[in-house]
């Protein structure tokens, strides 16, 4: 099938014409650039405008009436109507997300149950109940720690990430130390045994050994008290530091909507859907471990979106392998050896 | 372990670096043997490495810049062996093994603990994301090597004609091949975003770039197909390419910091 007419007219020629597409292109890719390199919080200034909707627009409808004009039923254009397809199928769902899509975020802390939130198009209702049960945080165990050192009478420093039973050699000082045990939430029981309150990084310390010229000697230190420093050897100063990192952080909700309930446990990477909306786990505050930030989505478009992505996979991949044929030009390679 | 694993892979790549140089004053092909026998044998030790890393964080090894250094790295030569294979392209070894002890003294140089992921990374989506980049990336490293090479050699006082159009040719399969990957990657990462952050696109820069990047590549492809894009205006065009993958893989990171300011 060929639509001639469409071919006739000397505007929609020159609209769905390869060479209005290189510009267009090009002006794409500079918009995008200049888009890339103001500051954070022009960015939607750019991708937003009227002018930058206006190439996509313009984009959109050259590839539509290029892909009307040269539409055929040939195989050999399958993986290149395939991606063009693809590419305008993506440029709708993004047109039908940026008209109708509803983001918002709603914070709570434990207990708590909400039934509206602040989205981009002002307060909306949920029409159902958020009632988040419980949150948790969780950290990585053994954290990073990290030893700072300074040699007094040698000028040397450094720091140096360390692990237990491992032995540190400061190069050219004559010291070497080794963390004998340490703590995430040191505190000494009552017989005066050091052990650990918590899982949490609250107190952290350290118990280590330094060889040096004098002799051995073991020497407690504290991440948060670094003025404590029970030392008889002053030439070396130690300094230990605690990088907590979070490995995971939850919410267990439970929606509310008529007859109708469900409990979710949302995290990062695994949203929770419920009628319609898709609740993201993103926000914490380490110091008030019951409060959660969630951000909340209903957003149309994604499907379509993401139904252009497989496409565009497909019709690049046919298209490569429909029309790059390597086997004829391998002969050609072998002459530069 | 993977400190000595990793110096003896170097030591090859060096080493077969020295007999490709060698290889262009001598003819009799046993320079060219012996640097391809220490590629493939570094490239033996460098999957080793990986395995290894991945076994002892017990996540994908692409979580920190060495980590992606040394993947990159892996993904090129990777790549190379794949194309000699089809194409016969051992005149490459040289380039490419230069190249790759570039990327492999860098990494040398950065901290190479095993560090925790973060919460956004801890996907499923994090392995073909990172995969499917890199091999596109180590693609269209073959194809600014023969850019470089095609706009080296044409500028000499007798151009060998064959090798330019082979060089020409090479340029664009490698990067008609990386195309797909660079698609699967940004495709991908689209969607691990929004299961991520519940927006699948978010004009960050480096997915800005990256957009930037596959644009430039199907600029490069449409110009080849419709309008004969060839010879130094195509070798020219795929050096501007590289230079948007560098900046997108590397630049980024530095100049302009977003959401992707772990990788």
């Amino acid at each position: 099938m060929c639509l001639s007419g469409l071919k006739e007219n000397k505007i929609v020629e020159f609209l769905g014409s390869i060479k209005l597409a290189f510009i267009l292109f090009c002006c794409l890719i500079l918009a995008c650039l200049y888009g890339a390199l103001v500051s954070e919080e022009f960015r939607p200034a750019v991708y937003y405008s009227w002018w930058f909707l206006l190439l996509l627009f313009l984009f959109g409808g050259n590839l539509l009436i290029c892909g009307l004009s040269r539409l055929s039923g040939s195989f050999n254009k399958l993986g290149s109507t395939l991606t063009h397809a693809a590419v305008l199928v993506i440029l709708a769902g993004s047109l039908y997300s940026y008209l109708f899509a509803v983001r918002g975020t709603i914070e709570f802390t434990e207990g708590q149950g909400v039934d509206s939130f602040v989205s981009n198009k002002g307060e909306q209702s949920l029409g159902f109940k958020v009632i988040l049960d419980d949150f948790t945080l969780a950290w990585y165990a053994p954290y990073n720690y990290k030893v700072k050192f300074f040699v007094q009478d040698k000028g040397i420093r450094g720091v140096s990430l360390v692990k237990q039973h491992k032995a540190y050699v400061i190069k050219g000082s004559g010291y070497s130390f080794t963390v004998l045990e340490y703590f995430s939430d040191f505190k000494m029981d009552e017989n005066g045994v050091p052990r650990n309150n918590s899982e949490q990084p609250d107190n952290p310390a350290a118990l280590i050994e330094i060889k040096g010229p004098g002799g051995i000697e073991k020497r407690w230190l504290f991440a948060r008290h670094p003025e404590i420093s029970m030392s008889s050897d002053k030439n070396i100063k130690l300094l230990f530091s605690m990088e907590p990192a979070i490995r995971e952080f939850s919410s267990r909700v439970r929606f509310i909507g008529g007859s109708q309930q469900a409990q979710r446990v949302i995290k990062v990477n695994s949203p929770g859907e419920f009628k319609g909306y898709t609740f993201y786990q993103s926000g914490y505050d380490a110091g008030r471990l019951d409060w959660t930030a969630l951000d909340v989505v209903k957003d149309p478009g994604v499907f379509w979106v993401f139904a252009g992505f497989i496409l565009l996979n497909f019709g690049i991949i046919i298209n490569y392998l429909q029309k790059i044929k390597p086997a004829k030009d391998g002969g050609k390679g072998a002459a530069c050896r | 372990m993977q400190v000595t694993f990793l110096r003896i892979a170097l030591g090859s790549y060096l080493l077969s670096f020295l007999f490709s140089w060698l290889n262009s004053y001598s003819r009799n092909g046993l320079f060219s043997r012996l640097a391809a026998w220490l590629l493939k044998a570094g490239f033996a030790l460098h999957t080793l490495i990986l395995v290894m890393r991945w076994y002892e964080a017990k996540r994908p090894p692409f979580a920190n810049m060495y980590e992606a250094l040394v993947l990159f790295a892996w993904a090129i030569i990777l790549i190379y062996m794949l194309f000699d294979f089809i194409y016969k392209i051992r005149f490459m070894s040289r380039p490419v093994s230069g190249l790759v002890l570039i990327i492999m003294g860098f990494a040398a140089v950065l901290d190479n603990s095993i560090g925790p992921l973060m919460p956004a990374l801890q996907s499923r989506w994090i392995t073909i994301h990172v995969v499917s980049y890199f091999l596109g990336y180590a693609a269209m490293s073959l194809s600014v090597i023969c850019g470089i090479y095609y706009l080296r050699s044409s500028k000499s006082a007798n151009p060998d004609a064959e090798k330019l159009k082979a060089l020409d040719s090479l340029g664009y399969y490698s990067i008609a091949f990386a195309f797909p990957f660079l698609t699967i990657g940004m495709t991908t990462g689209s969607i691990w975003a929004n299961v991520a952050w519940g927006t699948y696109w978010n004009w960050d820069p480096k997915e800005t770039c990256s957009l930037i990047t596959w644009m430039v590549y199907a600029l490069y492809l449409h110009l080849r197909m419709f309008k004969g894009l060839k010879a130094e205006k195509a070798a020219w065009l795929s050096v501007i390419g590289y230079f948007a993958v560098l900046f997108t893989f590397v630049g980024v990171n530095f100049i302009l910091p977003g959401l992707h300011s772990y990788s």
